[in-house]
């Protein structure tokens, strides 16, 4: 029984960043301007939706907290890895330039998942970024460069 | 009756030009590679070229986007067939059948049936918009703001809660959408709301990196999570293979024809989507057979009746979105959008102030689903090898698309970013059971929501009776509280307990 809870914990957990999500947008939209019925404020409708939000979001906790659990698991390392890929490719495409950002999002990425096959990899790589090339910067005259600023 | 072949001929003019012509073959190829791939729904496909069609003309990228929709679902049934694996929510129920089919050495014929179920369904959908959508833009042009927040309202809450699992838990994500989208600058007073100082945010949450996140990054996400990926042998379908028996195409004619109507009235109707019209026709076809044993055994009824379904009411989803500017699902939510983006706004005016644009996409539908035909009945052997690509190749390639098509809407790292964020909460979302399709659609309805309640209430003085009054936006709203009555626990027991006596009775009687 204690560990049929201990799985609805993480469920309680989810409907509570629900409802903080509900709390700070209700703090920030008490901030913007009600007005009336006649002539409604931008306040109004944030306030409305973030009571909305803070309600449904407490009867969904009240919901899971009467059923019955469900375990749930999760595996860290395609989270890590596809962030990473992620994260690394806004730095580089600014400064660096399409093709490296492009090399390290693939090569990042793909340590989320085995097997790595650096070769195929790379030719699908190469091959993305000519293809990206001629689309996104010759076709539609995106403004990036290939290397460098 | 002349009026409605004159506008045809107009739209025939239009989607047969050579520019359109090539992107409406180039959005069904995009869709239909996309859709054949497992794991990558039509959502994340539109919301992936979405960025591109910017850089066309609005005729032309409506035309593609909606290519690319109807375009995906044809290629869905591929996967489900093959490898019992949906390549996207609606053709879940293809698998039932479709891969029992592929078990017996069917794989073919199920293959040539689900694309001729498809044109059939799509086309019934199509004709019946031509008839159809003329007249109901005449009703609609009656509607003020107090109908259209009613009726919006009524989408909504039919999405959260005709999907399946918690309805709660819909109408929660739906409230989460409606607070999304009201970052940004408010239209009526032009001050900035949940922008926090940054100019990145004073547009609003982009539509794109939303749904990039919500369905592209959180799906890979949980698609590598997986651990088995089932591998298809492709040299077995050859185009002998796929004719059919004279008995498989008396069983088909029938089913297709019951799937096709029952996905054109779902599709009409505000809040439900193709993944319903396939479930319903699916229980349908169980229900009237003679031996409902055959089903789940390869019944070629099963994936006549749903696939006519699925793109009868993905054909028809088109009439609300394009007559009344009112999406039925998350992905024409996503198409509605797009139109705003190309400065086309949905609505009862559509037909009469720019014939060309609707005539031309409504033909274009039409000239879609034929090369549709021609891609899935001689090229499959080619969308067949599609699936020989193992997915430790395919999800970085994903995500090459997802980062550079985000980053080309504004230029924007930021964007990308937002995408990732999104992509995470998403896929807590989908650990956690909180569907994302209603958080989407109320993300797009959102500012119309608001624009239209802020309207209403400044027309009638402050006088919210003004919903309960005028009779259409009553009845809107009447409808909502039934779906919602019909959909709350206590209330739902007793239904069922009722359809279940009723069913039973009907089994004595027999």
């Amino acid at each position: 029984m204690t560990n049929g809870m201990h799985l609805k914990l993480a469920d309680l957990i989810a409907c509570g960043a629900i409802a903080v999500f509900g709390i700070a947008a209700l703090m920030i939209g008490l901030d913007y301007q009600l007005g009336s019925l006649r002539s409604m404020g931008p306040g109004f409708f944030p306030v409305a939706s973030a009571i909305l939000v803070i309600v449904l979001s407490a009867a969904t906790a009240y919901e899971t907290y009467r059923a019955e659990p469900v375990a749930r698991d999760v595996v860290w390392r395609p989270i890590i890895f596809v962030s990473l890929a992620i994260i690394v490719w806004t730095q580089l495409v600014d400064r660096a330039g399409f093709a490296p950002a492009m090399v390290a999002l693939i090569f990042i990425s793909s340590l989320a998942k085995s097997p790595f096959r650096p070769v195929s990899l790379l030719f699908m790589t190469v091959f993305l970024i000519v293809a990206g090339w001629a689309i996104f910067i010759l076709g539609l005259g995106m403004p990036l460069t290939l290397f460098g600023r | 009756m002349l009026d409605t072949l004159t506008n045809l001929g107009l739209g025939f003019k239009t989607a047969l030009s050579l520019g359109n012509l090539t992107f409406c073959a180039l959005g069904v190829t995009l869709g239909t590679f996309v859709g054949v791939l497992p794991g990558i729904g039509a959502l994340a496909t539109i919301s992936m070229c979405l960025p591109l069609t910017f850089y066309l003309d609005p005729i032309p990228a409506m035309i593609m986007l909606a290519g690319i929709f109807y375009g995906a679902q044809y290629g869905s049934s591929t996967a489900s067939i093959l490898l019992n694996l949906p390549g996207s929510a609606p053709a879940a129920i293809t698998c039932l059948d479709g891969y029992p089919m592929a078990q017996q050495g069917r794989a073919g014929i199920a293959l040539f049936l689900t694309t001729i179920a498809s044109f059939v369904g799509g086309t019934f959908s199509i004709l019946l918009m031509v008839g159809f959508a003329p007249a109901l833009a005449d009703v609609a042009i009656s509607f003020s703001s107090a109908e259209y927040f009613s009726i919006m309202v009524l989408a909504l809450v039919a999405a959260s809660t005709l999907s399946n699992g918690s309805v709660l838990k819909g109408i929660t994500m739906v409230a989460v959408g409606l607070m999304l989208g009201l970052v940004g600058t408010d239209i009526s007073s032009g001050s900035q709301r949940f922008t926090f100082g940054l100019i990145d945010l004073s547009e609003g949450i982009s539509l794109v990196a939303l749904a990039m996140g919500l369905f592209g990054v959180a799906e890979i996400l949980s698609n590598l999570m997986r651990n088995e990926h089932p591998t298809v042998d492709a040299k077995s379908i050859t185009f002998r293979s796929m004719i059919p028996s004279r008995e498989d195409w008396r069983r088909f004619w029938p089913a297709s024809g019951r799937g096709s109507v029952i996905g054109a009235v779902i599709g009409i109707l505000p809040g439900t989507g193709p993944t319903i019209a396939t479930f319903i026709s699916y229980a349908a076809e169980k229900k009237i057979a003679r031996d409902p044993s055959i089903f789940g055994k390869g019944a070629i009824e099963g994936i006549a009746a749903p696939e006519s379904a699925n793109n009868s009411s993905v054909q028809a989803a088109f009439i609300p979105t394009l007559t009344l500017g009112i999406p039925g699902d998350a992905i024409m939510a996503v198409m509605l959008g797009g139109m705003l983006i190309h400065g086309i706004t949905p609505g009862p005016q559509l037909i009469n102030n720019d014939p060309v644009l609707f005539w031309g996409v409504v033909a274009s539908f039409w000239i879609g689903n034929i090369f549709l035909l021609i891609l899935n009945i001689p090229l499959i052997g080619l969308w067949v090898r599609l699936l020989t690509v193992p997915y430790h190749l395919l999800y970085p390639a994903m995500l090459f698309f997802i980062v550079i098509g985000v980053y080309s809407v504004h230029n924007s790292s930021f964007d990308v970013l937002m995408t990732l964020g999104f992509g995470l909460v998403g896929f807590a979302m989908m650990k956690f059971d909180f569907p994302a399709a209603p958080l989407l659609l109320g993300f797009v309805l959102g500012p119309l929501i608001e624009e239209h309640f802020r309207r209403a209430l400044i027309l009638a003085r402050g006088d919210i009776t003004v919903f309960v009054d005028r009779p259409v936006s009553l009845g809107f709203l009447l409808a909502t509280l039934i779906v919602l009555l019909a959909a709350i626990g206590p209330v739902r027991k007793i239904f069922r307990r009722l359809l279940k006596r009723r069913s039973v009775t009907t089994n004595i009687n027999e």
